[in-house]
């Protein structure tokens, strides 16, 4: 193996000049691989830990109200963070995500944008202060200022305002009232890419109470990986938190009170559809008055012990109240009892049921506490689970944004009351992200490989001259005793060394050229400037895929040389020494 | 069912009358709820100019149906040509958009713009007054209700605001002529108090008996510039077909 | 001992549309150790014979033994295996391999043999000492290039005896040379038969070089014609105190002819 390695090498140098213009073919190629793969990777990247954590986290859990994309409260947002936070792996960070869409009006004209509220942790100040134009940080960060914004220097331009000028803002609420804000510009950055300056700041606070959300509730919770790598990462990780967050049934325990009587109580909500309906009429009996209808407001079905306890008759009033989870308050709400009703599946249980709309309407503004002692609860294996109403609803996992889009109008058209959860990748909310991110990688692929197919029908042919030269030389060592499949090796070795040194070059050149091109400051607000990374080519070339492209070409020399090399060893020995050029 | 409302007005203007002041805002939104629950079904041709500052004027134009009793309507646009044959049909709960190029529905939320419009879905659905807003009420708790003069017509003044949290506007300022209780203006506020839009309803026709605003004006008041101009034509009170409010009619439309 | 034994070969190679007839039936048998020359005019079937006993060409119709081995129906893997071990080659156009240096084209063969037992130093030191044996010790760095032609051949002669074959051939080894250069190289081939008892088989057209052949055969359109023993190589045979005839025994049955 010496002896053929040392030969080959020794024959690629008699031929000097014709293998150094075929290396340097090949080393370009290489070259041009390994940097479109680093830009590709690069991209990628900045796609994946940058963009979309930018836009939409790796994973996200989203909960909406009343069957509406647009209405998205999570409700109790330390306990949707707890459970992230306990079940997802790997977790760089887990944030609100409140945004909102909002027309602007300036000094010059109107436009509009995209507001999003920020928390300024250590990584977005520094981001600020890179692409700081004008204004103050301080007066964004300090709480003195009512309703400060930082905002990028095109749409200020639009805009016709400059620091410390006023814009006046319009959006709606999370639940679609109007509502408008008279912000202060504080800062005027310099955006880094178009996506970037269509969006302006205000801090996470300050925009949460504009759009109605109270301090434990948020719009969305993103979750972002510490470095996604693997594409199969977020799927697994959502299917993980997908698997944890079955809810359990929305329980009110209070206290429920007529004239002077009171007593513990424990409100529920019945679901209206018509197999909860059937099963209701299994389970519960209603010993006087009716079940309450879909659409009423305060009617009540209450249980035989509870009414017995409050002296209730059909067609009474009652309140019922509880403690709040948050705010320290105590919700106070009048009902009607429609009718009473008794259960085998819960004999001694002062319950009020009530419609999906009526209950969850205190349920969700006002938060209970969280069912201590004293509060009936019920189980799984109750006969009545099934027809209560649950903390939430999930929607089934998907992993296509078609398939995202077909579930929503599926729950846009359920005109479920309560709340729905759904726990999404990126897959689903960026995917044409991923899918540019791919054709990117296809697109760079192609069409080196295409480049290398060229290079290769070069070696072919400098592999079969150099044969028809060697001609003698093939005759020569065959009659000296070297075997045929030596010969074979001989040549395809010839190949590889070649490939395997310019390849080599080529990396070596490509990394050159990377750390120069990455040297350069370009300024653009095209589209293009998506595939810079602070107004820089970001490369960000792999060991892995470096080796793997290194090996794979190897093998395409190989299996290239392998045809010329086999005919050269089949020669016949006297018919290769009889060879004359 | 016809002498019950008689005997309804009659009370009510009587309650007027007896008090010899100021009706309670109360009554008079009631009222106002009546009037447009005794229209009942509608149909009638709508052209909306919208006049947006440095983006000119946009002329759409629509036929309206509508049938309280089963609470559907339907919105067929006619222009411009873009959007022709394009549709809103709403029956119940349910309320699809159609796409006339693609033949499809789609289901939309109450959150949804309409047309790229302010207006959302929600908007369209049928809710009384008295569900949504009540009186502002004054100092001693009592509702205040002012009595001036709009232009020329003798009008009350009183303040609303909503009780549930997903009306676009959580305040409302009427100015409702003395004499019929028909609404002229109406201004209308976000949460934190700016005045967004003042609504005009300076021409009324009556058909069949039934008071029906023919133009009316709204002024975008915080992007100044912004008005949008509603006329109604072809109005008709005649009982509509029940197939008008299906999917095939609005299929079969753009045919 | 019959280090060569051939029967009845026939060699036919198609030319177009018809048949040369190169070898038309040769019986041939050479004793171990001896120095045997071929000769006969071009296209008389020389070649042909050298490449049937030197395994790179076989025969059309007849059986070959080379020493005691029947290579007749050998596959090609053994056919090479037997030129590396038994066979050495010289080729009238020396035919070094450009890239290696002298010693590299000597030790070349001993490379390709894979042998275990012959350790690297084993390998270089009998590349030096055949190197030696032909003179070339100050040249062992040296290209082919470099080197004028009959030390070239002398090379070419170090690398056929490197690997103790057991019969070498050479084609035509002067005919590229000078007669002197060409004498020289036959004297060197002479020499090393006798202190390295290898069997020499060379073809010639030059008359000169008979005078060192233990035997001379002639050959003429594919068919020998004359067999004959050299007087003085028998006399020095004999002062050797070997049998004497030994060399050359056959003959030709002209079969087949067209």
């Amino acid at each position: 193996m010496k002896l053929i390695l040392s030969l080959s090498l020794r024959n690629l140098l008699r031929q000097k000049r014709r293998n150094f213009f075929l290396g340097i073919a090949i080393s370009f190629g290489m070259m041009i691989l390994v940097m479109a793969n680093s830009f590709s990777h690069g991209i990628t990247d900045n796609l994946l830990n940058r963009m979309i954590v930018y836009m939409t986290g790796h994973m996200s859990v989203t909960m909406m109200e009343d069957s509406s994309q647009n209405r998205r409260i999570i409700r109790d947002k330390n306990r949707i963070m707890a459970i992230i936070r306990k079940n997802v792996r790997d977790i760089k960070g887990v944030n609100e995500a409140v945004v909102t869409f909002a027309r602007l009006i300036g000094n010059a004209r109107g436009d509009n944008t995209v507001v999003v509220g920020v928390e300024i942790d250590r990584e977005f100040e520094e981001y600020l202060r890179q692409n700081l134009v004008k204004g103050n940080l301080k007066d964004f960060t300090a709480g003195a200022m009512e309703n400060p914004v930082i905002i990028y220097s095109d749409k200020a331009k639009v805009l016709g305002v400059t620091y410390r000028d006023t814009i006046n803002m319009r959006t709606r609420t999370v639940t679609g009232q109007a509502q408008t804000a008279r912000l202060t510009v504080t800062a005027i950055l310099r955006p880094n890419n178009i996506f970037e300056g269509m969006a302006i700041y205000l801090p996470l606070k300050t925009l949460k109470s504009l759009i109605g959300l109270r301090p434990h509730e948020t719009g969305e919770l993103q979750i972002n990986f510490n470095r996604i790598n693997d594409d199969s990462h977020a799927k697994r990780e959502a299917d993980r938190l997908y698997a944890k967050l079955e809810p359990g049934i929305a329980v009110i325990g209070g206290e429920a009170s007529r004239k002077k009587a009171v007593a513990a109580a424990t409100a529920l909500g019945f679901s209206g559809d018509t197999e909860a309906r059937a099963l209701m009429k299994k389970r519960l009996s209603v010993v006087s008055g009716v079940v309450p209808d879909e659409k009423s407001e305060d009617g009540a079905l209450v249980s035989r012990k509870l009414a017995a306890a409050l002296g209730i008759r059909p067609g009474d009033s009652f309140t019922f109240a509880y403690d709040t989870k948050y705010g320290n308050m105590r919700t106070e709400n009048a009902y009607t009892a429609a009718g009473i009703f008794t259960s085998d599946a819960v004999p001694d249980a002062k319950l009020i049921l009530l419609n999906e709309k009526t209950f969850y309407k205190t349920y969700l503004e006002n938060l209970p506490k969280d069912p201590v002692a004293g509060v009936y609860r019920l189980g799984k294996t109750s006969p009545l689970y099934a027809l209560l109403a649950p903390e939430w609803k999930l929607l089934p996992r998907t992993h296509t944004n078609d398939d995202l889009k077909i579930k929503l109008a599926n729950m846009t058209r359920s005109r479920w009351k309560g709340p729905w959860m759904d726990v999404r990748t990126m897959y689903e909310s960026a995917d044409f992200i991923l899918t540019f991110e791919f054709a990117l990688k296809v697109v760079a692929l192609v069409a080196v490989l295409i480049l290398f197919f060229i290079i290769l029908i070069g070696v072919i042919n400098t592999l079969r001259m150099t044969i028809r030269e060697r001609t003698r030389e093939i005759g020569t060592i065959r009659a000296i005793g070297m075997q045929k499949s030596d010969v074979k090796y001989l040549f395809i070795t010839e190949t590889v060394l070649l490939t395997a040194i310019a390849c080599l070059t080529g990396i070596a050149a490509a990394f050159i050229l990377m750390w120069v091109l990455g040297l350069f400051t370009i300024e653009t607000e095209s589209l293009l400037s998506i595939l810079l990374v602070d107004r820089h080519l970001y490369f960000l070339p792999t060991a892995s895929t470096i080796l793997g492209y290194f090996f794979l070409i190897l093998v395409m020399a190989a299996v290239t040389a392998y045809f010329p090399a086999k005919r050269a060893s089949n020669l016949s020995a006297v018919e290769a020494l009889r060879h004359f050029e | 069912m016809r002498s019950i409302t008689i005997i309804i007005i009659a009370v009510l203007v009587l309650a007027c009358a007896s008090a010899h002041a100021a009706p309670k805002a109360s009554d008079i939104i009631k009222k106002i709820d009546f009037m447009m629950e005794q229209i009942g079904d509608l149909s009638v041709k709508a052209s909306l100019v919208q006049n947006r500052a440095r983006q000119g004027v946009k002329t759409y134009e629509s036929l309206y149906f509508r049938r309280d009793k089963t609470d559907e309507f339907l919105i067929v646009i006619l222009a411009p040509d873009t959007e022709k044959g394009n549709g809103y049909l709403r029956v119940g709960e349910n309320f699809w958009m159609y796409r006339q190029n693609t033949r499809t529905f789609q289901h939309i939320s109450r959150d949804e713009s309409i047309m790229g419009t302010d207006a959302k879905g929600g908007d369209f659905e049928k809710k009384k007054l008295v569900d949504l807003y009540r009186p502002l009420p004054g100092a001693g708790g009592a509702e205040l209700v002012a009595e001036e003069m709009l232009g020329k017509k003798p009008v009350y003044k009183f303040t609303l605001i909503a009780k549930v949290n997903d009306v676009t506007y959580p305040k409302q300022v009427y100015w409702v002529q003395r004499d019929n209780f028909l609404p002229l203006k109406i201004e209308s506020y976000s949460l934190s108090g700016t005045l967004m839009q003042t609504a005009y309803y300076p021409k009324w026709t009556v058909i069949d008996g039934k008071y029906i605003p023919i133009q009316h004006i709204y002024i975008d008041e915080f992007e100044k510039g912004n008005k949008t101009i509603v006329e109604l034509s072809g109005i008709s009170t005649e009982r509509l077909d029940p197939k008008i409010f299906t999917k095939a009619y609005l299929e079969n439309l753009s045919k | 001992m019959d280090i060569i034994e051939m029967k009845n070969i026939k060699k036919d190679y198609p030319l177009g549309e018809t048949i040369v007839h190169a070898l038309r039936g040769v019986d041939l048998s050479v004793e171990e150790g001896g120095f045997i020359s071929i000769i006969g005019p071009s296209g008389s079937g020389k070649t042909t014979l050298l490449n049937i006993i030197g395994c790179i060409d076989t025969a059309t119709e007849g059986s070959v033994k080379i020493a005691d081995e029947d290579i007749t129906a050998l596959d090609d893997k053994k056919l090479t295996n037997i030129r590396l071990f038994k066979v050495g080659f010289i080729f009238q156009t020396f035919n070094l391999i450009p890239v290696l240096n002298l010693l590299e084209n000597v030790e070349f063969p001993l490379l390709l043999m894979k042998d275990k037992s012959w350790s690297r130093t084993d390998i270089r030191a009998r590349a030096e000492k055949c190197i030696d044996d032909v003179g070339l010790k100050d040249f062992m760095e040296h290209r082919p290039a470099e080197l004028s032609g009959g030390q070239r051949q002398r090379v070419a002669i170090a690398r056929a005896l490197v690997t103790k074959p057991q019969i070498v051939l050479a084609d035509e080894p002067t005919a590229n040379l000078d007669s002197e250069t060409g004498a020289n190289i036959l004297k060197l081939m002479k020499h090393l038969n006798e202190t390295e008892n290898v069997t020499f088989v060379f073809s010639t057209h030059d008359p000169d070089v008979l005078q060192y052949a233990s035997q001379v055969i002639k050959i003429k359109d594919g068919a020998i014609v004359e067999k004959a023993g050299s007087e003085r190589q028998s006399r020095s045979r004999q002062a050797k105190g070997k049998s004497a005839g030994r060399g050359v025994k056959g003959g030709s049955r002209p079969k087949g002819r067209i």
